[in-house]
């Protein structure tokens, strides 16, 4: 079951994918937005296969935190 | 596909630091960079207001303001519900995602120009103007939370002054006023401002190449939604940009500008305004993604897409 993080992540991926792909159809290019899309896909995969492994998510943000807001946990 | 030149500087500056070359920007050089492009613009907006001064500028303009307004309360329930950011981060990104990049601007004025694309010139006018709703609807978005911002303890002198002075508002508004009132003679520093842009725009995104790519390992750190966000949202501000821009009657290059202004996400001005207002926010997050996703992206990817978007809008 993808949280909510995932599903954000696969649906602008996909939304990005499919705007690139309409784009090249009509022979604007786009092929960088297919790109894009197929980027954030791969990396929220990434992300959601690592936090399913560890039963949380791989990143949580970190309230007031100095380390760039996120840090990475292990269970 | 659009695609101007000094783009190509840009990827050479992500390719040289990836490289790890010993490419350096003296900070003031890279400062002066920045000054040249904001006043260049500004210029451009003074003349082009002189000549095309009219009421229906008013209606334009407060319908912009509004836009800006808007764009921060898009953003923050995105930020905080989706991507479980605590409210003070949620607030402080929704600042930086509401408010324009005059760097992007720059870039999407350049491309425009490359591919003789009209648009109205009087713009810059609208960059001003989305400076600062976004930077007042974070503060007070972020004053809502109980701990999160201790607003006695901030200094509203300074943060007035971080919004009202800060240089982007102060040398764009000088740049527009100086231009507006010499219009007819600012041919003395033409070559400069304006023979000279595509070139010094070129100088400054290969700066900005280097700095994007820096940032690359702190957007590992941040985990797939800030990715999705930095680059969804861009996508929607632009859309957003588009019908705006063609419903207040721009043209489709007009409707493109507006549509990167909401698309951008300040790496300048609300940065320094946040971190006044909210100390306690974590100013990493925000300005890794404007700076290493959405600028990036917009630049390379975003802005022939907004250009696209307003085609198939006017039809």
């Amino acid at each position: 079951m993808l949280d909510k993080q995932a599903g954000f992540g696969s649906f602008v991926g996909l939304a990005v994918l499919a705007l690139g792909l309409f784009s090249w159809l009509q022979g604007a290019g786009g092929w960088s937005l297919m790109l894009v899309g197929v980027l954030i896909l791969a990396v929220t995969v990434v992300n959601w296969r690592l936090a399913s492994k560890q039963g949380s998510q791989a990143f949580i943000p970190v309230e007031n935190s100095t380390h760039y807001g996120y840090r990475y946990l292990k269970k | 596909m659009l695609f101007d030149v000094s783009i190509a500087f840009f990827l050479l500056g992500v390719v040289a630091r990836l490289l790890r070359a010993d490419i350096q920007f003296p900070a003031a050089l890279y400062q002066s960079l920045t000054l040249f492009l904001m006043i260049a613009i500004g210029l451009k907006g003074g003349v082009a207001l002189a000549e095309h001064a009219s009421l229906q500028l008013i209606g334009q303009s407060a319908a912009v303001i509004l836009f800006g307004f808007t764009l921060p309360l898009l953003a923050f329930p995105i930020l905080k519900n989706i991507g479980q950011l605590s409210r003070i981060d949620a607030a402080s990104i929704a600042a930086h995602y509401g408010s324009v990049s005059v760097g992007t601007y720059a870039v999407a004025v350049g491309v425009l120009e490359s591919q003789n694309i009209a648009y109205e010139a009087y713009i810059p006018l609208f960059v001003v103007l989305l400076e600062m709703p976004a930077i007042a609807i974070g503060i007070a978005l972020a004053k809502k939370s109980n701990g999160g911002v201790a607003s006695g303890s901030v200094d509203k002198r300074k943060l007035t002054h971080e919004i009202l002075c800060n240089q982007g508002v102060v040398v764009m508004v000088g740049g527009l006023i100086i231009g507006y009132l010499a219009a007819d003679n600012i041919s003395t520093i033409t070559p400069l401002f304006f023979d000279l842009f595509h070139g010094v725009l070129a100088l400054f995104l290969l700066e900005m190449g280097m700095v994007a790519a820096s940032r690359f390992d702190d957007i590992k750190r941040s985990g797939s939604f800030m990715l999705a966000f930095g680059v969804g949202m861009p996508l929607i501000g632009g859309l957003l940009g588009c019908v705006l821009g063609l419903s207040i009657g721009l043209s489709i290059g007009g409707a493109s500008l507006l549509a990167v202004l909401g698309a951008s996400a300040s790496y300048i001005a609300v940065p320094a305004a946040m971190r006044v207002a909210l100390p306690d926010a974590n100013h990493s997050l925000s300005i890794s993604a404007s700076l290493g996703i959405t600028f990036p992206f917009n630049v390379l990817v975003g802005i022939p897409t907004y250009f696209l978007f307003a085609q198939w809008l006017s039809g």
